[in-house]
């Protein structure tokens, strides 16, 4: 055999420290949520404060009692005062001539339902900061209850597939679209099977929150929620950018654009059929989902189109 | 710069007073959301802002709930932090109260009191200050113009005291003091800088800066949170001799006192005693006099302050008279009377039991005038001359 | 009456303070199947090691290869999923029983 020599990955070369976060914290295993936490970690730097709220996250970003699992600075506070409560620490670092990033980090439900009003309010100051938002399509720290950004037809404990009804009946909202319409510095996608594409979002995040705000969303599957093998949390991530499902796309003062086109999108069927909660799915559901996924898709490239 | 900073006299609202001693207390960041009574606080601040008067951040707020989340978050980063509000924008920062409460955030928050929830009514009315009393704020009520304005100052060296460290409300009665214009004297900034300048050589509180592993809002768990909770509750209790302790410094500092927790009004050698808070003070002054004139031996308790309650002050005032009347200006479900009379009831084991009459009054901005308090006065004199009497009357 | 109980808290409020230690589980504990690394087929490519939800890939003796650390492992699979080449199997736990140093 060749001589074989150790590369890492390109990826590291965007890693600013080491793990700011303890080896052993309380994510379920394969969680795909942990590894963002800890990537964030890792390429943001180790000065970031996190602003976190009750969430899959806060048992592991809020300490218990005097200690911690990481050396990060951080805020806790409650699902309606993320954006709102961050808007006041980076408010004041600028006044006291502080250098900070702020980084607001909850799942879906915060940002998209009970602490919307908040996050838009801030953006529309342009604040800032950096809000990430990882979507696991519902609250799964609560027990998979649905929110806004469950997908149409999804099963979750609140929207159960039944014999009377079978599973969400409306789609998500377009949150990250919501928030390029408020017109702020930077705004992406990004997910955990592609780190590189994600790093370097990271990375221009922070460049662009000293000019304002800044939001990301970040696709991120929930293991238990999902009702997906253990080890496959990465592997769905991939099938969704490869379906168009979550296109991976950023906008910024240039314009839209899709920072990795697929060329040849693969049915929406291959993504639901790794997910125990689309099981219930037929084919006319499917459809109805494809075609949400299909237009969703076709309002970005004339968006791409718009800005080129 | 177009204020004059030096010490002076204006014609000022209630409100215009409380910007003008938010400012005076140069806040690194105010939140702001209008609401009838309040706007005009934030508006005389934004004015202040944009003249060059006032250096902070001054965050336009979507919602209440926001601002209180500002304002908390931004003292716990090392800043000092102001808001106003009114009723149902109070109401709406409930869940954030308790966050700022519960971190010891120092935040000062000004409440113009008015009917809240329920009936969509805009008017004075004490109600929403008795429906946040349990989140672990000072709470602090005034009778003038004047009143409002060395209060909010006293009640930032009384939040960011080192031995306090809770945010404190100043009340003050919508319609009535918010938009009343009175001749207040302004002090110098540099008399309000010298009055806080204490605070900076006490120890420094803990605060949120980049690269520290500090987090604030932990979980706190079992034992720990028990903890807190006890934490607070003793410091609660130490905001009543410390505010003694400040209304002291003012007087040297300004030449103004409040007698700190209550004011008494010639209670010393009255028979009976009229308990109330607020804008109708000055009204019951006025009353108290005549009824003296009268040959009525009866005096006044004003609360200034209402959490924690000046259990203490209050018995001490209402010990050894003949009958009590607590004016109250909301109402207290489930106890079928007044709040403030239900808690002057609870100090009935250090008094003995005397008869105790409560008033409502002045609900939903029906005057509370001096008929009203003359017959209240009439009622208590009754009471304590052994006459049947009503425990709850309802005015008009 | 609570007698002489150190405080939990040195703070006032809700403080916590990551200066000395962190908090940590001891994870390895959870797992019923951990991944073995078959370094034939392994072409170092890093993928376990960027991939691992809770990166717990460290470096193998050798330098060149990967390996995982076993205190905090969870054995998800995740990284036997990633890997490109085949190079990773989950095993039971049961196959180690050895090493757990009972009996």
């Amino acid at each position: 055999m060749a001589e074989q020599r150790k590369r890492q990955p390109k990826v590291c070369d965007y890693y600013k420290n080491e793990d700011q976060f303890s080896p052993g914290v309380a994510f379920c295993a394969g969680c795909a949520l942990e590894l963002n936490l800890r990537f964030i970690s890792r390429v943001l730097g180790k000065d970031i404060i996190f602003v976190g709220t009750p969430s899959c996250s806060a048992p592991v970003l809020h300490g218990q009692n005097a200690a911690a699992w990481h050396r990060h600075g951080y805020y806790a506070c409650t699902m309606t005062g993320v954006a709102s409560s961050a808007s006041g620490l980076t408010r004041y670092y600028q006044k006291a001539g502080i250098d900070a990033t702020v980084v607001c980090h909850t799942g879906d439900g915060c940002a998209q339902d009970v602490g919307f009003q908040t996050l838009s309010g801030a953006a529309e100051r342009n604040e800032k900061m950096i809000y990430i938002t990882y979507d696991n399509e519902g609250y799964m720290n609560t027990g998979i209850q649905q929110s806004s950004a469950t997908p149409f037809g999804a099963s979750t404990s609140t929207t159960p597939s039944g014999s009377a009804s079978r599973g969400k009946t409306t789609g998500s909202k377009n949150m990250p679209l919501v928030m390029a319409m408020h017109d702020i510095p930077y705004v992406a996608t990004a997910t955990l099977s592609h780190l590189e594409d994600y790093a370097k979002k990271l990375v221009k995040a922070k460049e662009k929150a000293k000019e304002g705000f800044v939001y990301l969303h970040v696709f991120c599957p929930c293991v238990v929620g999902w009702r997906i093998p253990v080890d496959s949390s990465i592997q769905v991530c991939r099938a969704a950018v490869r379906t168009n499902y979550f296109p991976l796309w950023e906008v910024d003062e240039d314009g839209y654009r899709v920072t990795q086109p697929v060329k040849d999108p693969r049915p929406v069927g291959e993504l639901t059929g790794m997910l125990g909660k689309f099981k219930h799915l037929r084919d006319e559901e499917l459809a109805i989902l494809q075609g949400q996924v299909d237009h969703r898709f076709k309002v970005l490239q004339a968006l791409c189109a718009g800005s080129a | 710069m177009t204020v004059a900073l030096d010490r002076q006299r204006k014609v000022i609202t209630g409100n215009a007073a409380a910007a003008y001693a938010a400012m005076l207390c140069r806040p690194d960041v105010v939140a702001a959301y209008p609401i009838t009574p309040q706007s005009e606080v934030i508006e005389q601040l934004a004015k202040f802002h944009a003249d060059g008067d006032l250096d902070c951040e001054y965050v336009t707020v979507e919602g209440e709930n926001s601002a209180q989340n500002v304002v908390c978050a931004a003292t716990m980063a090392g800043g000092r932090a102001f808001t106003a509000t009114s009723s149902y924008g109070l109401v709406y920062m409930y869940d954030a109260m308790f966050n700022t409460a519960g971190y010891r955030a120092p935040v000062v928050m000004i409440n113009v009191n008015r009917e809240p929830p329920g009936i969509h009514a805009v008017c004075s009315g004490q109600q929403d200050m008795i429906s946040v009393r349990d989140t672990g704020w000072v709470q602090l009520i005034v009778e003038d113009c004047q009143e409002i304005l060395d209060t909010t100052i006293m009640a930032f060296r009384l939040a960011e005291d080192h031995d306090i460290q809770l945010p404190v409300i100043v009340n003050y009665d919508g319609y009535y003091l918010s938009f009343l214009a009175e001749s207040v004297e302004i002090p110098a900034i540099a008399e309000v800088d010298a009055y806080l300048e204490v605070l900076k050589s006490q120890p420094s509180r803990p605060r949120l800066i980049p690269g520290e592993p500090l987090g604030c809002g932990s979980h706190g768990i079992g034992m720990g949170y028990v903890e807190l909770r006890k934490k607070h509750m003793a410091a609660m209790e130490r905001v009543k001799p410390k505010l003694e302790e400040i209304d002291r410094e003012f007087v040297q500092a300004f030449g103004r006192s409040y007698g700190g927790q209550v004011e008494e009004y010639r209670t010393e050698d009255a028979d009976i005693v009229l308990v109330t808070s607020g804008s109708a003070v000055g009204t019951a002054r006025t009353v108290v006099d005549a009824k003296r004139d009268e040959g009525v031996k009866v005096g006044l308790v004003k609360l200034r302050l209402y959490r924690p309650f000046p259990v203490e002050r209050l018995s001490s005032a209402l010990a050894g008279k003949k009958a009590i009347g607590v004016l109250d200006r909301s109402i207290c479900f489930g106890w079928d009377c007044g709040p403030l009379y239900m808690e002057t009831l609870a100090v009935t084991p250090r008094i003995g039991v005397i008869p105790m009459l409560s008033f409502i009054d002045g609900l939903a901005n029906m005057d509370i005038t001096q008929e009203h308090i003359s017959r209240m006065i009439d009622d208590i004199h009754g009471a304590s001359r052994g006459l049947p009497y009503q425990e709850v009357t309802w005015l008009p | 009456m609570v007698e002489e109980r150190g405080d939990l808290f040195e703070t006032e409020a809700s403080w916590s303070d990551a200066s000395g230690k962190m908090l940590c589980l001891h994870t390895g504990d959870w797992r019923t199947v951990r991944p073995v690394f078959d370094k034939a087929k392994c072409n170092a490519c890093g993928f376990c090691y960027i991939y691992c939800p809770i990166q717990c890939i460290v470096d193998d003796e050798d330098g060149i290869h990967y390996a995982a650390d076993l205190e905090y492992c969870k054995g998800c699979g995740v990284c036997a999923c990633e890997c490109p080449k085949g190079a990773i199997t989950m095993a039971p736990e049961g196959d180690y029983a050895d090493d757990c140093g009972i009996g």
